[in-house]
């Protein structure tokens, strides 16, 4: 029954996006943040949807991936939708009922914000799709590191991440043993009531705090008792390293920023 | 109860790998009824799937299981039904406990089961004497016990069930030697009273010559072999080796002097008390020869 979760969702594939160094993704998706942002003309947004499904052909993971990404924020999108369908003013009024007014300008902009927020999505699903969540904690490590000078404790922070990270799957396999633990003494999981069912988990839980304290607790003491001391000077048995692979594609997307910021101010120019 | 297995195979769909792993592979054995069988194998080799499917907590891909020839069937949503009467002691019990006081935790079970208040608690005091400890202990908190009282608090709220077979994973991990002594005797008493049967799970081949009648050998999800300790232990050491098991003491000591006088010793078992003695006696008349 806990099997079907899958931590970080990464899905092991042998790929372009896969091999590019974890700092280059997250970069990559600061700069397309940016470039969503600045999407105006139509020729842009075709631009960006093609490096987009461009991006999504190359990871070679299968579609129904980045579809089960979608589903959740599904609301969220026609939420959006329906709002700038209604509330957006223009001059080619389409349909009037009393107060309801849409305008094609209405259906355009609604379609538009839909797009950013889909392409947005479908990019930070495809870094969590192909990078290893530790290897993301350690790329936001290395990114954020000049932080330190101004006395963010970045290797805490990054420590404290990836414990956590770390820990997830063993919690998942305690959590499924005391589960099962409890059905071997006649709890049912899957009762007819509603609040029997919700009380069930209080054996679960339980247990699974306790175990988690104690872990915690003699997990510090590791770490104390190896002289562990905010990770100062530390080195790593996996070095990232910037390949001409990872150079060659933040010039193309920097290009990529570039061309649609001169479109833009051009477009507005002419 | 007599429990037979037939042609059991268990398949475990690993997600993170997304590969099908064969856990268990065409098993089929009988546990007598009343009999004490231990299960021995390395770590990974499917004993813990094994016990699961025993208990019906996990279905068998392929094979089915009976109990007095009856045939265990799933339910009618055709989810897997727990046995009523096979009682799981998994590893690391005590890691289930969560009820205030040892009464409650040991009423937790048969409140599931829908039991009268008033047979809980008797069955509770019947049964903490069981596991060796006394009626003082149902108001405590299970929580401020030490490792081994936690443990039996763990057993007894499984044989507050009333199991006619009791399956434990390795009851004495992490316990001391008197502790996982007392234990084992303990569970040995409840057998012989009830006529129960005990499975046991352990890596520790001294406590299977003490108490198995019976031992069955799983190497990479296969049953190897399922037969009476002593001829497995001295006759079919070189397989064990190759599986990486060890061997008790007692066989390892009646093997080694069978290499050095080229004699087998004929003991009555492989218990420590059977064998001694007879080690003993002819230990002493070796002594006269070479004085």
């Amino acid at each position: 029954m806990i099997e079907n979760v899958i931590i970080g969702q990464y899905v092991a594939r042998d790929s372009i996006l896969h091999r590019l160094d974890p700092r280059t993704k997250l970069m990559a998706i600061a700069i397309f943040m940016l470039l969503v942002f600045f999407l105006h003309s139509y020729i842009s947004y075709v631009i960006v949807t093609c490096l987009v499904l461009g991006c999504l052909a190359c990871s070679k993971i299968p579609p129904s991936f980045f579809i089960k990404g979608l589903l959740p924020i599904l609301f969220i999108l026609s939420f959006t939708f329906v709002y700038h369908l209604f509330l957006t003013k223009g001059e080619n009024l389409i349909f009037q009922f009393g107060y309801l007014h849409i305008y094609m300008e209405g259906i355009v902009e609604g379609c538009r914000v839909l797009l950013k927020i889909v392409l947005l999505v479908l990019m930070t699903s495809l870094l969590t799709l192909t990078t290893k969540p530790l290897d993301i904690a350690y790329g936001l490590e290395t990114i954020m590191r000049p932080l330190k000078k101004l006395h963010v404790p970045v290797e805490q922070f990054a420590l404290m991440l990836s414990i956590a990270l770390r820990f997830i799957p063993t919690i998942i396999q305690e959590l499924d043993r005391i589960i099962d633990a409890q059905r071997s003494r006649g709890v049912q999981f899957d009762h007819k009531s509603k609040v029997k069912r919700i009380t069930n988990y209080i054996p679960v839980i339980i247990p699974l705090l306790l175990t988690s304290i104690q872990r915690a607790e003699n997990l510090s003491l590791a770490i104390d008792a190896r002289a562990y001391r905010d990770g100062r000077d530390r080195t790593r048995f996996k070095r990232l390293k910037f390949k001409s692979l990872d150079y060659w594609t933040l010039s193309i997307l920097l290009l990529v920023l570039l061309s649609l910021l001169f479109l833009k101010v051009g477009g507005e120019v002419l | 109860m007599e429990l037979a297995l037939e042609h059991i195979q268990y398949d475990y769909y690993s997600p993170a790998t997304r590969e099908v792993k064969q856990v268990l592979t065409d098993i089929s054995c009988t546990i007598p009824s009343g009999a004490w069988v231990s299960i021995i194998g390395q770590t990974g080799s499917g004993k813990s799937t094994l016990a699961k499917v025993m208990q019906g907590l996990l279905w068998p891909t392929v094979g089915q299981n009976t109990m007095d020839g009856k045939l265990i069937k799933p339910n009618k949503k055709g989810k897997p039904t727990i046995s009523p009467d096979v009682g799981l002691v998994f590893q690391y019990p005590e890691h289930q406990l969560f009820e205030t006081t040892v009464l409650k935790e040991l009423a937790f079970g048969p409140r599931n089961r829908g039991w009268y208040k008033d047979a809980i608690v008797n069955k509770a005091q019947q049964v903490i004497d069981l596991v060796g400890l006394d009626a003082s202990y149902l108001e405590k908190s299970p929580l401020h016990l030490s490792g081994g009282e936690k443990r039996r608090v763990a057993i007894a709220s499984v044989l507050m069930l009333e199991p006619k077979i009791l399956i434990l994973d390795e009851p004495t991990a992490g316990l001391d030697p008197l502790g996982r002594q007392s234990i084992l005797q303990n569970i040995e008493e409840w057998r012989r009273q009830g006529n129960h049967t005990v499975i046991l799970i352990t890596h520790q081949m001294n406590d299977v010559v003490e108490y198995a009648e019976e031992v069955i050998v799983l190497h990479k999800g296969k049953l190897q072999f399922q037969m009476n300790p002593m001829s497995l232990f001295l006759d079919k050491r070189e397989e064990l080796q190759s599986m990486g098991l060890d061997i008790p003491d007692t066989a390892k000591l009646l093997l080694a002097i069978e290499k050095v006088t080229g004699q087998r010793i004929q003991v009555a078992s492989l218990k420590e008390l059977d064998v001694m003695p007879q080690v003993l006696t002819l230990l002493k008349g070796r002594r006269y020869q070479y004085d």
